[in-house]
């Protein structure tokens, strides 16, 4: 990482807008010029780039939703054309269709000096091991924060399929000091380590990142004392954009988001109006240097507030909380975002469940999220044999797990049990 | 330094600029990069005062000089060499140069910086008595810049100094601008020959009919295939691809 990108952490307000508006002009200008989705919109909402005078124009511009990014699949956001991609990115996304992202070689660059930025925020240097535990939902973050590591010039153990027990093996053996995970992984191999009868004192582990899910602070305290570590946690909407574009400092006062590169909003959910510091909303990005997927007031989902004042540890770059939850229907699973309408297609796709009802019931076990499909028994899907049945099972779990990244268990109802629960079919039942 | 925002100029019922924001920091070799008519030479007019913008802000160290007649400007320390080397050609070197020192009464302060200009362009020395029409193209356009250096300005913004030059004298202009930077001259560089700009510059913005499409660092600039294609070179190709 270049010195002046460290200095960028530390810009005075004035020299960041200047910066902002710079680049969120040439980003429009980019969008409008190469994006037909984005010219459509803009003027349908009667906005044009010319009229983008200061940043905060930007309340004017129609947003970017989930939605969007499926209906304009696959190459429709794509903003240079694909002999300029490096590198194209799919995730399951939260709708039918899956969110493909797209990467020139500036922005694999930009990436990962971002993702650089966190673990060295956090201390992770060229003398530390780090180990990636991540779900295969959250693969695309695995690379980046491999290649980020690398960037730092650490050594990197990638994501790996593995077994708890094998993975402490390894970070036991190879001493790692760095564990990259999520905060219901890391709560799950806490479990696991007891079991084994395995102390803090067995492994090097100094410090933990968590991305993915919103990191509770009992579960924090948790980690810290037990492990012996200092946790540090990293944001970004999963299935597009980097694992930082937010970082938690060694003050540990939020997450400070990279302003440079993003351009962040707070507003209210129900009816889009901008929200000040400290009233907590929706989050949304506007991306300021991304060349080949440029997202416009892009609504993550996510929730969370500003924190006004400067942070101690000096960087300028605006704060906020934790995630604390989602808006609308979309579920984390694991860190994986799902709609429950992605489900609801699946089973709808098969002949023998197109009928059925459901719910989804989502708790914990060793600190594991879990998914449980109540699935209505049907005529249709009834047999006298129960092989013909659970072959119906496997097969709806496989395609749950190869489309949408999640490991599910089917447990089959009657239908009495849709007309006793106070949420309908279709629904989701957290008891997280 | 040098910071515009969103600055909107017109030639008559002609929009021009539709919002250009550009900012030069102090010590800084900044290059605006964009074909014919993109609107590159209006943006360093807009700056100079020689035109008016009808929008926008423009702040130079820190106080607005929108508005300001060009004059004014220059007294703050902001020095425009326009395209096409218009030195006096009737003149020697000497007397060029010694007209770029107009605003300073003191001949021997005009000496004193005459022989600093000589010493950044040695071949300026050597034609010191020569009509200045006599040069040649590249000699006169280090004459222009030159002249302009006589006040040692704050932001000097040079456009197209290589316009019209043989490639291998563009090349010595380059390596003189260069060094200018190097002695800490603060520069805005307007060109047509993004290769070289993109290469001497630390930072660039690449405009497109009067709006701006890019900037960044000029190297990871000059990395990016899209420039690369429309900038660099018709038909520009990578090693790897096939023609």
């Amino acid at each position: 990482m270049s010195d002046r990108k460290r200095e960028n952490e530390r810009i005075d307000t004035q020299t960041l807008e200047q910066l902002q508006l710079e680049q969120l002009q040439s980003t429009i200008n980019r969008a409008w010029k190469h994006v037909p989705f984005y010219k459509r919109r803009f003027q349908s909402h009667g906005v044009e780039p010319a009229g983008l005078r200061a940043i905060q124009d930007i309340a004017a511009l129609p947003f970017t939703t989930r939605q969007d990014l499926g209906d304009d699949y696959p190459y429709g956001l794509f903003a240079v054309p694909l002999r300029d991609i490096v590198r194209i990115s799919p995730a399951p996304g939260t709708t039918a269709k899956p969110v493909v992202v797209g990467f020139t070689r500036s922005d694999l660059r930009v990436r990962n000096q971002l993702t650089a930025r966190f673990l060295s925020a956090a201390g992770v240097g060229d003398m530390d091991v780090v180990q990636i535990c991540l779900n295969p939902g959250l693969s695309n973050w695995a690379r980046a924060l491999k290649e980020g590591a690398e960037v730092v010039g650490a050594s990197v153990m990638p994501f790996t399929m593995m077994s708890t027990a094998k993975q402490l093996m390894v970070m036991e053996d190879f001493k790692t000091s760095v564990l990259l995970t999520t905060p219901s992984y890391g709560m799950h191999l806490l479990d696991t380590m007891e079991g084994l009868g395995k102390s803090a004192r067995d492994l090097a582990l100094k410090t933990v990142l968590v991305v993915g899910e919103s990191l509770k602070d009992s579960d924090r305290n948790a980690l810290e004392m037990a492990l012996g570590v200092k946790v540090f946690v990293g944001y970004g909407p999963s299935d597009v954009l980097g694992p930082a574009v937010a970082f938690e400092c060694p003050e540990k006062q939020g997450l400070h988001v990279n302003e440079d590169h993003f351009l962040l909003e707070i507003v209210d959910p129900r009816n889009t109006t901008p929200l000040p510091p400290g009233r907590e909303g929706e989050i949304v990005l506007t991306t300021l240097t991304a060349r080949a997927f440029p997202l416009i007031r892009f609504r993550t989902g996510d929730v969370a507030r500003i924190l006004e004042g400067p942070c101690a540890c000096g960087r300028t770059f605006v704060r906020i909380s934790t995630v604390s939850g989602h808006v609308g229907n979309i579920l984390t699973i694991r860190g994986v975002k799902t709609h429950p309408t992605q489900i609801a297609q699946i089973l709808a796709a098969d002949p023998k469940t197109a009928s059925s009802r459901f719910l989804i019931h989502l708790y914990k076990e060793n600190h594991l999220d879990m998914v449980e499909i109540w699935l209505e028994m049907t005529p249709l899907l009834f047999s006298d044999e129960v092989k013909n049945i659970e072959q119906v099972l496997k097969r709806l779990r496989k395609h749950l797990f190869q489309r949408l990244g999640l490991e599910a268990t089917i447990r089959l109802v009657e239908s009495l049990t849709f007309d006793l629960e106070d949420i309908g079919p279709g629904g989701v039942v957290d008891h997280r | 330094m040098l910071r515009l925002k969103s600055i909107h100029t017109y030639y008559g019922n002609i929009h021009v600029l539709k919002g250009i924001s550009l900012h030069v920091g102090p010590g800084e070799l900044v290059a605006l990069i964009g074909a014919n008519g993109a609107g590159k030479t209006t943006t360093l007019k807009t700056i100079s005062g020689l035109i008016r913008p009808t929008k926008g802000e423009i702040d130079f160290v820190g106080v607005p000089i929108r508005g300001m007649a060009p004059n004014k400007i220059v007294r703050k320390g902001l020095s425009h060499v326009p395209e096409g080397r218009q030195v006096f050609a009737k003149m020697t070197v000497w007397e060029n140069l010694e007209l770029g020192g107009y605003l300073e009464k003191n001949n021997a302060v005009v000496h004193e910086a005459i022989h600093r200009v000589e010493s950044l362009f040695p071949v300026l020395k050597k034609r010191r008595h020569q009509l200045a029409g006599t040069l040649s193209g590249g000699e006169q356009q280090m004459l222009a810049i030159g002249r302009a250096l006589m006040g040692w300005p704050k932001l000097l913004l040079l456009d197209e100094p290589s316009l019209g030059l043989a490639p291998i004298v563009a090349h010595t202009v380059f390596q003189s601008i260069a060094r200018l930077r190097d002695e800490g001259m603060t520069i805005l560089l307007v060109e047509q020959n993004a290769r070289a700009a993109l290469h001497i510059s630390d930072r660039a913005y690449i405009m497109e009919t009067g709006r701006m499409i890019m900037e960044g660092p000029s190297r990871e600039l000059l990395d990016h295939k899209q420039i690369k294609r429309a900038y660099l070179g018709k038909g520009y190709r990578e090693v790897w691809e096939s023609p």
